[in-house]
């Protein structure tokens, strides 16, 4: 289990140290461009995590680097070994010698447990070596039963073990846990992560749960309209998303209308110090953090500040959730906060935690 | 490497891959040309050139009667699919939107009525009638006339009504009928909305009911023939089993046939296309349909009782009571010949049509240009109906040094080839329902295609495979028209002896072949089934999440 197999046949690519390479990938489907000039990288061990909204083209991607679709131009390269070169060459899925665990498990539904993951192992050992896998992952008990048998849970933890009897160098997910209850997800997210780092695996996972953005990646790969438009750590995507949509996946609020001129932002009655911004005004939308809107006297520091009224406050999680009504602003604002919100009060916004994309930079994606 | 030579090499590339994937679906076109186009196309294009005709076909014109027989065809067919698709519309709403213990036993009813082969129905009928005590009375006239034959064709074209028309209302969901009640409309214009509704929905069944009943060969053959009724499927047989053969007359009438059924085709996609939006509504959320109100329930059962015993117990009972009132030493003296042959010729042609069907399916399901053909492929063949195969059979593998015909290799060909298109819409569901993934876990999991197809395709396809076989092998049995044209001698199908014994008023030695051959389906049924379930494992293809 611990020598990831290499795939069967390819040319040399040019960086051998990574695991996965994709370079200048482009996709298209019946002439329209689905994936454009998309670069990625996973080295050793890494869980690379590919977020984006419907339609970025995230499971393409991923199909691509299984070689279930045919990539236009550009080359994958695994351990090093050319895969595609985008000009027709490519090697058959069959003999990639990668895994995938899916959405909705896959497992052929007229096997049993223990045939689905030993139909995968070549020779004469593999119905030993895959119950050894489902003893290791704690399924033994259900290696005679089928699929329909089995709960989700289950099912999902023997698509694993059918993944990792391949002894694959990466190991594709989409959308692994999407199908299991908040609960289930939690708990196999924890395991996923202790088998692949057991195992020294390295993994691309298609999610769109924030939950796997936090608890699962190593690394983070956002696509946009078929591109990529940021890579980085959850840190740094959480830090300065690229486009709106980062920023909400991570946890912003808005679009509200603001205007960067000068060195300022402008929002509503708010003018708030914008060192980055153009002389020259610039519309865009603003995205915030509610927990970088504090309310006066409970917030730390000199930020600037706005006179707000309470609109209603609702209390989640431990903290009070504050709707306010701030004047020259249509939405109302949210704050969140330990102590519970007055009737009026003065809204602090933190710099940190708030961002502007202007019109320009929103029409150039 | 330079970009222009890069750029030269990947194009040669991907057109070797283009040329890869043609040279894969060839042996399927091929198939197809030689066994579809090319026979179907040199007979119906005999009209414009002749001198393709046999040498012993010497009649070149329209065969005596053309004419009347076009509108006897077009007049029957319309009355009966007029009558199947409001009786048909009806009793699909009721299946949808009333819950009753009917239901099972209508289903049961439709798929039996279905698969009865028509001139059986006839022959059961005919038998009834002999009976001294009917014999000259008024419902004796009224079936050996225009009634009984639009009353045996509506019969047999109400199941395509029903099957054709319950999705619809499926589809259109409880809704649009609730939410008029919930607003209080008016009963006069709640009506007029409903018929809005019903009338897009009962066209599809006027139109398949047509097609079904402009093509039926089985009660022309039967009671037509007794009365002497020129109908367009039995004129076409006329024209190349009497002397002199007319093969062009043949092609003439079948064309006429073809363009029936594509103008019913074409019907339909107007219909489509017209209230395509009430048609497609599918804003459907599935619910447990309240119970029969008031009468409902005594419409219900009568409609069921009537139905199953006009369609089945009497005619069933009058072949069945037929073939056993000769008791045992007639059974050991009967000939069981035919249905041997049938048995033989059904396994073989079965087989082959399923494989055949799976090819094809596999094809359309592949998309692409070569996917759309297929499509236009399976659907077009289904308007071409098994007499004209048959007739284009002959000429097309009766060559000089080189003749098909008279032997049963033809036969089991033409059987295959008229079975196969239906085999393949049949499979179509199951192979698109088939989650993608399962083949996807395969391939990405390095497993052979020779792996991926048995161990995984084929066992999962199993179900569906059997059932199109069975249906394939109950159709083969009792065929009629293919085996009338194309029998070899010595090797007489059961279909063919059935007619010609029922044709000589011999109703009881035509009865027992017939349940001969019924139970001969039946045997082979079970048994297959039996063995299904005895070495197919248990496993659902959807699992709930």
């Amino acid at each position: 289990m611990a020598t990831a197999r290499t795939p069967s046949k390819g040319t040399q690519a040019q960086d051998p140290s990574a695991i996965l390479e994709v370079e200048n990938l482009t996709l298209r489907l019946g002439g329209k461009p689905i994936l454009q000039d998309i670069q990625l990288r996973i080295a050793a061990g890494e869980l690379l995590l590919l977020i984006g909204p419907s339609g970025s083209g995230k499971s393409t991607l991923l199909r691509a680097v299984a070689g279930l679709e045919t990539v236009t131009s550009g080359r994958i390269s695994l351990l090093g070994t050319q895969l595609d070169d985008g000009a027709g060459n490519s090697v058959r899925p069959e003999r990639r010698r990668m895994a995938m665990v899916f959405q909705d498990h896959a497992l052929w539904p007229h096997l049993r447990v223990i045939e689905n993951v030993a139909l995968v192992i070549p020779g004469r050992d593999s119905q030993k070596q895959a119950m050894a896998l489902l003893e290791r992952m704690g399924i033994a008990a259900l290696a005679q039963r089928r699929p329909h048998q089995i709960s989700g849970g289950q099912r999902q933890r023997v698509g694993l073990a059918r993944a990792l009897a391949v002894e694959p160098a990466l190991v594709l997910m989409d959308e692994p846990l999407s199908s299991l209850d908040v609960e289930l997800r939690e708990q196999l997210r924890m395991e996923i992560l202790r088998w692949l780092q057991e195992l020294g695996i390295s993994a691309l996972v298609v999610s769109h749960d924030p939950d796997d953005f936090w608890r699962l990646a190593h690394r983070v790969v956002a696509l946009a309209h078929g591109k990529v438009v940021q890579v980085g750590s959850p840190k740094q995507l959480f830090q300065e998303p690229a486009i709106p949509w980062i920023a909400r996946f991570t946890g912003a609020l808005g679009p509200l209308p603001a205007l960067s001129q000068g060195g300022y932002l402008y929002l509503g009655p708010l003018k708030l110090p914008f060192p980055g911004g153009d002389a020259s005004p610039r519309e865009g939308v603003v995205y915030y953090r509610p927990e970088g809107l504090r309310v006066a006297g409970q917030s730390q520091g000199t930020s600037p500040g706005v006179s707000a009224r309470l609109l209603y406050q609702t209390f989640e999680r431990g903290q009070f959730r504050g709707y306010w009504q701030v004047p020259g602003i249509a939405e109302p604002m949210i704050s969140l906060g330990q102590e519970p919100c007055p009737p009026a009060a003065t809204l602090l916004v933190d710099l940190a935690q708030i961002f502007f994309f202007s019109k320009q930079h929103l029409e150039e994606l | 490497m330079p970009g222009s030579a890069a750029k030269f090499w990947g194009s040669r590339t991907r057109l070797v891959n283009v040329l890869r994937t043609w040279l894969r679906s060839l042996p399927v076109w091929l198939i197809v040309g030689l066994f579809f186009l090319y026979p179907l196309g040199r007979f119906l294009l005999l009209p414009i050139f002749p001198q393709w005709a046999p040498s012993t076909s010497v009649q070149l014109g329209w065969p005596r009667d053309t004419w009347q027989a076009l509108g006897n065809s077009v007049g029957l067919a319309l009355t009966s699919a007029l009558l199947a698709a409001i009786l048909g519309t009806l009793w699909a709403w009721a299946m949808e939107r009333r819950s009753s213990r009917w239901h099972s036993v209508g289903e049961l009813l439709l798929w039996l009525i279905f698969l009865m082969p028509s001139y059986l129905l006839t022959t059961g009928w005919e038998i009834v009638f002999a009976a001294p005590w009917l014999r000259d009375g008024w419902l004796y006239h009224q079936f050996y006339s225009t009634v009984g034959i639009v009353a045996l064709l509506t019969l047999k074209a109400l199941p395509f009504a029903v099957f054709v028309v319950r999705p619809l209302w499926a589809a259109l969901g409880h809704d649009l009928t609730d939410v008029m009640r919930v607003f209080a409309i008016q009963p006069r214009r709640a009506l007029v909305v409903f018929l809005r509704l019903a009338i897009p929905v009962a066209s599809a069944a006027l139109v398949v009911s047509f097609i079904e009943s402009v093509q039926e060969f089985g009660i022309p053959a039967t009671l037509g023939a007794h009365l002497h009724l020129p109908i367009l499927t039995y004129s076409i047989y006329g024209a190349l089993s009497s002397s002199p053969l007319n093969f062009v007359g043949a092609a003439r009438l079948a064309l006429l046939l073809v363009a029936l059924a594509l103008l019913g085709g074409l019907g339909q996609i107007l219909l489509q296309r017209r209230f395509g939006a009430v048609l497609v509504h599918g804003q459907t959320r599935h619910r447990l349909p309240p119970p029969t109100q008031g009468g409902e329930g005594w419409i219900l059962a009568s409609l069921n009782l009537s139905l199953g015993l006009l369609a089945l117990l009497l005619p069933l009972g009058a072949i069945t009571h037929a073939a056993l009132g000769g008791g045992w030493v007639a059974l050991r003296q009967s000939s069981w010949g035919p249905i041997f042959h049938s048995l033989a010729f059904a396994l073989l042609a079965a087989s082959l049509a399923v494989l055949l069907a799976w090819l094809f399916a596999r094809n359309l399901q592949a998309g692409g240009i070569g996917g759309r053909a297929m499509d236009v492929f399976s659907m077009g063949n289904m308007a071409i109906p098994g007499l004209v195969l048959g007739a284009a059979y002959i000429m097309a593998f009766n060559l000089p040094g080189f003749s098909l015909y008279g032997g049963s290799l033809l036969l089991i060909l033409a059987y295959t080839a008229a079975t196969a298109p239906m085999l393949t819409r049949l499979l179509q569901a199951p192979l698109a329902q088939l989650d993608r993934g399962l083949s996807d876990a395969a391939r990405i999991h390095g497993l052979s295609p020779w792996i991926r197809w048995l161990d995984i395709e084929a066992v999962l396809l199993s179900r569906p495979l059997v059932r199109g076989w069975l249906l394939a092998f109950g159709s083969v049995m009792f065929e009629l028209p293919v085996s009338e044209l194309l029998y070899p001698a010595g090797k007489t199908p059961l279909g063919v002896e059935v007619l010609a014994l029922n044709n000589g008023e011999h109703f009881a030695a035509a009865s027992r072949l017939a349940l001969g051959g019924l139970v001969s389906v039946a045997l082979v049924t079970v048994l297959t089934l039996l063995l299904l379930r005895l070495f197919l494992p248990d496993y659902r293809l959807r699992l709930a999440q």
